[in-house]
């Protein structure tokens, strides 16, 4: 019997796509591609609706829109977005860098595609053309022909119409309350350290950057070592490599507290031995999550751009997590601090 | 704690985690992941136990428990639950999906049609509603109403590759090789770097008796993943169809001698190029472990008893997969002892209760027509 949806894998997002502006024409008409780039398909960045430029007086956040959030089986989050009039489920990923279609979706809607420079998802998986869409839209931002990458059918989600990513996400501050199964999307304009709405308690808030590749990443503590890690929504375990483990943490080669996982797949397609080990803490500010489930996983198989550690949204759900893109901030409680 | 692992409690600053429904569903979820079900239907069952759990998530906290059900074969468990999220939110097609799988497996068929028929009209746009649908058909041997299914991501556009590639399978299983060529052909040209189309489309040619052009497909197959045992062993039985029994016998001959299978079909090519097997036992292969007592009567140890035997071990359960394999090896292994009139039965019972997908199945199709 097989059930579509019981393989436990490990899933990451991608790690590299080339930057929008690499995609590269297929078509030998070159010249009409590029001008139609340059006279009708702004960059995603530019794409929403900028908000409001100043923030409110009394310093209250201006909310842009509440999505419900499904959650999967799998722990991953989707939130409804409409691509060419058909609304479906985009899971969101704040770990991948170009929000992406599905190849069926694409092909199905005779979407344009480009070929492009590419990127690799961990485990090496390619993807290598952009579809042109007419419009995406999302919290009611209209977003005109935002170029999408193409999911490859690989490690493609049957339910999932695409995913979104930061290219989109960053023009909003992005508060995920997974325990209310809610997206709140505010304006970026706040009032320095005014954010945290939802509870009077305690709070951290740690910087984060962009990476080289756009990934948002944080500093981040893990048993007493300091780690950079991204913050990803859409990979479904906290990963790290076996060589940095065992670097930092001194981990043996006949550690009996390193327990093999077996072989697990990467994006359901790269096999790699997994092992789990026995951290006692991980620490995000002032908040701390206790026996954290990391997996560790062969670098080997992880490509070039591993990072040290991948914080999945096994780890994510368990904290109220508003994500303020551009003040280079996170604001973290525990899911259920109100 | 049998799960502390997967218990992150939370805290700040000082305050210890406190066990909440929430935190029952999400460590739920974690352990599903893990594949540790048992312990994840008692953390949902927490979550599930007390208020506070949000709405949203108490469906999917029981199609979750469900789903752990199912996969340790608890199958009324399963049952009550997805039921139980699908009152709440009765639209979710993955629920209704995994229902129905549940159902085929307990030969509730009309139930099953039921959820498929629903999860089609609330989203018409996913394939599995009419692939788990045609499929169900297909199994039942209803191939016209498989084929109706499986046309539908075709005519729709929906999702043509997949109805390419489900529809050929069931026109191979309904006989009408032309028709799966097509279907193969049409796969190929829409996705012709996918080694998945181009495999089928090898298969196909291979049924029809096209076996250069099957030869041809397997080959570049094999020059993209030259270490596939799989594609190895599958070209080494076409050299046996070929009847080019030393190609065939020089393959085998470097596979995993591990493989139970392996050892089987290089006994069978060998003998049918005269040469009967005088190789060792092989050491590494279980005995009781299918096809271990098919590897026991090739080494002249056991009897078509002793196979019959260890097939209906399990009771009424018993696998009809090893009912087809052991009727077809048992068959060959009479043909090695110039058994014809035992092995022709044997033979034809293969050809006609394996599935299509089963090499016995052509491999006895193959060998009835060589005796007859």
């Amino acid at each position: 019997m097989k059930f579509r949806r019981f393989l436990s894998v490990v899933f990451f997002s991608l790690t590299a796509a080339s930057a929008v502006a690499d995609v590269m024409p297929a078509s030998s008409d070159e010249s009409e591609v590029k001008g139609e780039s340059r006279a009708s398909q702004p960059p995603t960045d530019a794409a929403p609706t900028p908000p409001a430029e100043k923030p409110d007086e009394n310093c209250t956040l201006g909310e842009i829109a509440v999505l419900k959030m499904h959650t999967e089986l799998s722990g991953l989050v989707t939130v409804p977005v409409t691509i060419d009039g058909v609304e479906g489920r985009w899971m969101v990923d704040t770990g991948n860098v170009t929000s992406m279609v599905s190849d069926t979706f694409a092909t199905r809607e005779g979407l344009r595609r480009l070929k492009t420079s590419g990127g690799t998802f961990l485990g090496g998986i390619a993807t290598t053309e952009v579809a042109i869409a007419r419009s995406v839209d999302f919290a009611g931002q209209h977003i005109y022909k935002p170029p999408l990458f193409i999911v490859p059918e690989s490690i493609a989600d049957n339910d999932t119409l695409g995913i979104l990513s930061p290219d989109i996400l960053r023009h909003f501050d992005v508060d995920f309350d997974f325990a209310a199964g809610q997206m709140h999307l505010f304006s970026p304009q706040h009032c320095p350290g005014k954010v945290v709405y939802w509870t009077n308690g305690g709070y951290a808030r740690i910087p984060i950057s962009m990476d080289e590749e756009g990934h948002p990443t944080a500093a981040i503590d893990l048993d007493g070592k300091e780690l950079t890690a991204i913050i990803d929504t859409g990979s479904q375990n906290s990963v790290m490599p076996l060589d940095l483990a065992k670097r930092l943490f001194h981990i043996g080669a006949k550690d009996t507290a390193l327990k093999s996982l077996g072989v697990k797949l990467v994006n359901g397609t790269k096999p790699m031995v997994a092992y789990r080990y026995p951290f006692k803490q991980l620490t995000l500010g002032a908040i701390q999550v206790g026996n954290p489930d990391i997996t560790i996983v062969e670098e080997s198989g992880l490509g070039d751009q591993t990072p040290q550690l991948v914080l999945g949204i096994e780890t994510l759900r368990q904290l109220h997590l508003y994500i303020a893109y551009r003040e280079g901030a996170m604001y973290v409680t525990p899911a259920e601090a109100r | 704690m049998a799960f502390a692992w997967f218990c992150a409690g939370l805290a700040v600053a000082s305050v210890p985690a406190e066990a909440s429904p929430y935190s029952d569903f999400n460590a739920g979820i974690a352990l599903r992941n893990s594949g540790e079900c048992r312990e994840a239907i008692a953390r949902f069952s927490s979550a599930l136990a007390v208020p506070g759990l949000l709405d949203d998530l108490r469906p999917v906290a029981f199609h979750a428990r469900g789903a752990c059900h199912a996969e340790l074969n608890e199958y009324p468990a399963a049952l009550d639950d997805f039921g139980d999220s699908l009152k709440l939110d009765p639209n979710d097609y993955d629920t209704l999906a995994d229902r129905a799988s549940v159902l085929i497996e307990l030969k509730r068929y009309d139930e099953a049609e039921a959820d498929l028929r629903k999860l089609q009209n609330i989203r018409p746009d996913l394939t599995p509603g009419y692939a788990m649908l045609g499929a169900m058909y297909e199994a039942l041997g209803k191939y016209h109403q498989a084929i109706e299914q499986f046309s539908v991501p075709i005519d729709n556009e929906t999702n043509p590759a997949a109805g390419y590639a489900l529809r050929a399978h069931a026109y191979l299983s309904y006989g009408r090789t032309r028709d799966a060529l097509d279907d193969a052909e049409d796969l190929v040209k829409l996705k012709p770097d996918s080694r998945a189309a181009l495999r089928l489309r090898a298969w196909v040619y291979e049924l029809r008796g096209d076996y250069d052009d099957a030869m041809r497909d397997f080959d570049a197959l094999i020059r993209g993943t030259p270490s596939s045992p799989d594609l190895w062993r599958s070209k080494a039985l076409l050299y046996w169809k070929m009847k080019r029994y030393d190609d065939a016998a020089g393959i085998l001959a470097t596979l995993d001698p591990s493989d139970g299978y392996n050892v089987l079909w290089l006994a069978i090519v060998r003998a049918a190029g005269g040469k009967l097997s005088s190789e060792p036992a092989p050491q590494k292969i279980d005995p009781k472990k299918w096809p271990g007592p098919l590897n026991v009567l090739y080494q002249g140890h056991g009897t078509p008893e002793s196979v019959r035997a260890a097939i209906t071990a399990d009771g009424p359960d018993y696998s009809e997969r090893d009912e087809c394999e052991g009727a077809f090896y048992v068959g060959e292994w009479h043909l090695m002892h110039n058994e014809v009139a035992l092995a022709r039965p044997l033979l034809k019972k293969a050809a006609t209760t394996c599935v299509v997908d089963y090499v016995e199945r052509s491999a006895a199709e193959v060998q009835l027509e060589q005796i007859e």
